[in-house]
């Protein structure tokens, strides 16, 4: 049972907190193997590695979106100088890096946003403003909501890295299984390696997001049905009712300044 | 549900995917796919489990002090509160943050309480707080505001799980007070009409001793005088003929007003409630009657301990009545109802069951009709569409028209110029095209200027899709409050009061005249006193708690059955609530102060004459029928009222 009688440590003392900086910096180790292993520039490596790794310890909100872009980056300063010669490199380049690569930045994103949630705010800040205190002075300002640091428990970071694995492995056979698909009318590979995936990642989307928010009607209460039933009919006739109750209203009120004149 | 963290983190993946695809490597492919993927398995987990979970939520709140848990707050005290919030279904939620709303009744001591972790399966959150009474009236918790969120800060899920408790908060009990004489002096027989019951009953005193007779119960039997006189001796105990005293409380709207200070009907509460224990103290007869503008609901005096808790639940429910006033402006009450409906009823403002789309924001309006005088830009939001349409087409249709008919008179009837004919043709293209892109300028100039009532438009909307629903209006009462004004203002305060949000609310009507006075509490206070009168075995005393000040014209009625009272040898006190921060009577300004030249001070100067001539008219008025009136402010009500109570217990001893 969890209460709030419990006094927190500060933030960094936590295990939590270092276990969730180790994970990152980990994955960040991954990373940079992988790299290394696929021929990239070094430079550009322990550039990517240096701001990720910047990112975990001055905990910056955008620490996993800069390793991303960074990625990006490298990538296309590497392709610069084969651009237009050889467009596709998937033969020449391992699967299994690429895997690991994936499985690696996954795990130091998710690790980045969990130490974010236990240090700066697992909930969006809420911008209403607060009364000031009693004795006077200005409101304080609107602080989000940490996560407790010792509520990571010994088996969270763990299985996190094992999902991260277990993602980038299924990632790359689905890619493997989508390469293996002929495209049809002479496209190209690329194009319809896109297509499918577009097509893929829509339809699943679209089922999901279906079935989610069929849950959402189904699990709904009473009132709220009630209040859509309302609010749908208001809708649908809001014309008539409002001319109706405008008449209404003004009738009323004529009948009320008359009496208070008489 | 998405958090801006999500947003940024999905718009970035995207990106690079797509630029993955576009120059060909398989690693810039990968990589964002694989955090899509796993984004979008971590979102679909997190939408199915949530609804799932919240519905299987329950909170289980304790109020206790430090002897266990009870069932009434007493005001002044502190009592701590815990609240755990428990899962009974199989799915649990990974982490959330639950938040307590401390009833408005009471003050939270320290900071408003939180607590987080998993909850569900085994798992319970568990909140403590200690909260402080402040004064008589309701304590309500509503429950328990839970932000649910996945690990990464991705996706999150306000809901409220409503647990709707009720406390009384009962009037501080008194407590080393003025010690009440009880002992009995004499027992002399009073005269006629006043008088006590000195025959055998069954009260403690005693009365007589006689002797024995068969059917005497044996508990009475006077052991040491029957062995004295060796044969058996019984007691006979005296009957009692206690004071019957009736409190007779205000709770009409004009003392429900609240300040900074508290209601004035607190206060009067406070009174009623200190009469009340000290009476139970000596066994006296205390009876209740709440009254305001349409009826009074009496509790016919009596001294058990049931009765004292039943009056004192009676005057905290009164206490923690909200004053309504058809009067009040909406959109003052906007803000504060929408801000509450959100945090306790996020269910049902969401925008999937209730919203307004924005297109309807810019064409629609509301109320057309209302008695409060508009701003300009507000006259011009009410009215945009009926400009638009004038503007835009109408007038543009007429001139053509217009042309139209000037060309067949000029074909048929008469034989205009041709000059002045192109001159009216040429003037009448100008004004249309003058008025059709002025009547769209004006409409965007509106939207433009009006974004504040577009948005208390909206929300009036949706306050008035919930009202409709809560308070069983059906579908046509969500257009009806949208464009009556006085009914939406008097929904609004029910509902703020309901949940005993305090709100504020306009004190004078558009041509000063005071909104609260409820002169129509006087005929109701003059028949129940009568009632009361009629239904006297004894003299007794009747204490009016009632506000009278400025209603010197609507007193007869009151005056009469005063008079009829006291010509029946009963005593009445009346009490005047005072309002908050103002001098007492006593402490009345003299002309001579120094005067300060500030507008606030000069009007406050006057409010506070206004009322001490108002008070000092009342005096006069019940003077002449030598009824007492004290006010409610000072520290004398409660001796004044116990020293009449002891005056008509020790009636008779003097005559």
């Amino acid at each position: 049972m969890k209460t709030n009688d419990e006094t927190p440590a500060p933030a960094d003392s936590q295990s939590g907190v270092r276990a969730c900086t180790i994970l990152c910096l980990t994955g960040l180790m991954g990373m940079v193997l992988a790299l290394l292993e696929n021929d990239r520039d070094l430079l550009w490596i322990l550039f990517v590695a240096g701001v990720g790794a910047v990112g975990v310890v001055a905990r910056w909100r955008v620490g996993p979106v800069l390793v991303l872009l960074g990625l990006a980056l490298l990538e296309v300063v590497n392709r610069t100088p084969h651009w237009g010669r050889m467009r596709y490199l998937l033969s020449q380049e391992s699967l299994f890096l690429d895997a690991v690569l994936a499985a690696s930045m996954l795990t130091y994103a998710a690790g980045h946003y969990r130490l974010l949630s236990l240090t700066h705010s697992g909930f969006p800040v809420d911008a209403r403003r607060r009364p000031p205190p009693a004795g006077g002075g200005k409101a304080p300002a609107p602080r989000g909501q940490r996560r407790s640091a010792d509520l990571p428990g010994p088996w969270e970071l763990p299985t996190l890295a094992i999902a991260a694995c277990v993602w980038g492995v299924g990632v790359s056979l689905l890619w493997v299984a989508l390469s293996a698909v002929d495209p049809p009318l002479s496209m190209s590979h690329g194009l319809w390696r896109g297509l499918l995936l577009i097509l893929l990642i829509g339809l699943t989307a679209s089922v999901l997001g279906g079935a989610a928010v069929y849950l959402n009607w189904v699990t709904a209460r009473p009132e709220e049905h009630l209040l859509y039933l309302h609010d749908a009919a208001w809708r649908e006739t809001r014309r008539e009712q409002n001319r109706i109750n405008r008449f209404l209203a003004w009738a009323r009120l004529r009948r009320q300044r008359r009496k208070e004149q008489s | 549900m998405l958090t801006p963290r999500a947003w940024w983190f999905l718009c970035v993946c995207l990106l690079v995917l797509l630029l993955g695809l576009w120059i060909g490597s398989p690693a810039l492919t990968l990589t964002p796919l694989t955090l899509l993927l796993w984004f979008g398995g971590e979102w679909f987990v997190f939408a199915v489990r949530t609804p799932l979970a919240v519905r299987r939520l329950r909170v289980v709140r304790q109020v206790r002090d430090e002897r266990g848990p009870v069932a009434v707050l007493w005001a002044g005290r502190t009592f701590e509160v815990v609240v755990r919030l428990k899962g009974d279904g199989l799915l649990r939620l990974p982490y959330a943050a639950i938040a307590d709303r401390p009833p408005f009744a009471v003050s939270c001591v320290g900071e408003p309480p939180g607590a987080d972790g998993p909850v569900g399966r085994g798992d319970v959150l568990e909140l403590r707080f200690s909260i402080r009474c402040r004064g008589p009236g309701l304590a309500r918790f509503e429950g328990l505001r839970v932000q649910i969120a996945d690990f990464q800060g991705f996706f999150y899920h306000v809901a409220f799980v409503r647990a709707v408790v009720f406390y009384r908060v009962l009037p501080v009990l008194i407590e080393g007070g003025t010690p009440t004489p009880v002992l009995k002096r004499d027992n002399q027989l009073p005269p006629p009409g006043v008088h006590r019951l000195r025959r055998a009953g069954s009260a403690s005193e005693l009365l007589d001793l006689r002797d024995y007779l068969p059917g005497d119960p044996p508990k009475t039997i006077a052991w040491k005088v029957s062995a004295r006189r060796d044969r058996l001796i019984t007691k006979d105990y005296e009957s009692e003929a206690p004071v019957r005293c009736t409190l007779f409380v205000d709770a009409s709207h004009s003392v429900r007003v609240p300040s900074i200070h508290g209601k004035a009907l607190g206060r009067l509460v406070e009174i009623a409630g200190a009469v009340l224990q000290a009476n139970a103290d000596v066994r006296d007869l205390t009876g209740l009657c709440l009254f305001d503008d349409h009826e009074a609901k009496a509790i016919r005096p009596d001294r058990s301990p049931a009765h004292v808790t039943q009056v004192l639940q009676a005057l905290a429910d009164a206490a923690a009545l909200a004053p309504a006033s058809a009067d009040a402006d909406p959109d003052h009450l906007i803000p504060l109802a929408y801000a509450f409906a959100r945090e306790v009823y996020p269910h049902l403002m969401r925008p999937a069951v209730n919203d307004l789309p924005f297109w309807q924001e810019w064409f629609d309006s509301f109320p057309r009709y209302t008695r409060r005088k508009a701003s300009f830009i507000q006259y011009l939001f009410r009215r945009k569409r009926d400009f638009y349409y004038r503007f835009s087409w109408i007038i543009p249709t007429l001139l053509l028209a217009a042309d139209v008919a000037l060309l067949a008179v000029h074909l048929f009837v008469y034989r205009m110029p041709p000059l002045l004919l192109v001159f009216l043709w040429l003037g009448s293209a100008a004004l249309s095209l003058l008025s059709f892109f002025g009547g769209q300028a004006l409409f965007v100039l509106t939207l433009m200027l009006s974004d504040h009532h577009r948005r208390l438009a909206r929300r009036r909307k949706q306050l008035a899709a919930l009202f409709s629903m809560h308070y069983g209006l059906g579908p046509g009462g969500l257009s009806a409050l949208l464009e009556d004004d006085d009914a939406f203002a008097l929904l609004a305060q029910r509902f703020l009061g309901e949940h005993h949000v305090p709100y504020t609310l306009p004190l004078y009507d558009r041509d000063g005249r005071y909104l609260f006075a409820s002169p129509g509490k006087v005929g109701v206070l003059a028949a129940a006193l009568l009632r009361a009168v009629g239904r006297g075995r004894d003299n007794e005393l009747f204490v009016l708690l009632a506000d009278l000040l400025e209603l010197d014209d609507a007193l007869d009625p009151l005056l009469r059955a005063v008079r009829v009272a006291v010509g029946r040898h009963h005593q009445v006190v009346l009490v005047v609530p005072w309002p908050s921060g103002m001098r007492l009577p006593e402490d009345e300004p003299s002309d001579a102060e120094a005067m300060s030249e500030k507008l606030p001070v000069i009007l406050g100067r006057a409010t506070t004459r206004r009322f001490h001539c108002a008070y000092r008219r009342l005096r006069q008025s019940f003077a002449r029928l030598g009824v007492p009136v004290v006010c409610a402010a000072s520290d004398e009500p409660v001796p004044l009222i116990l020293q009449r109570i002891n005056r008509l217990r020790n009636v008779g001893r003097r005559r």
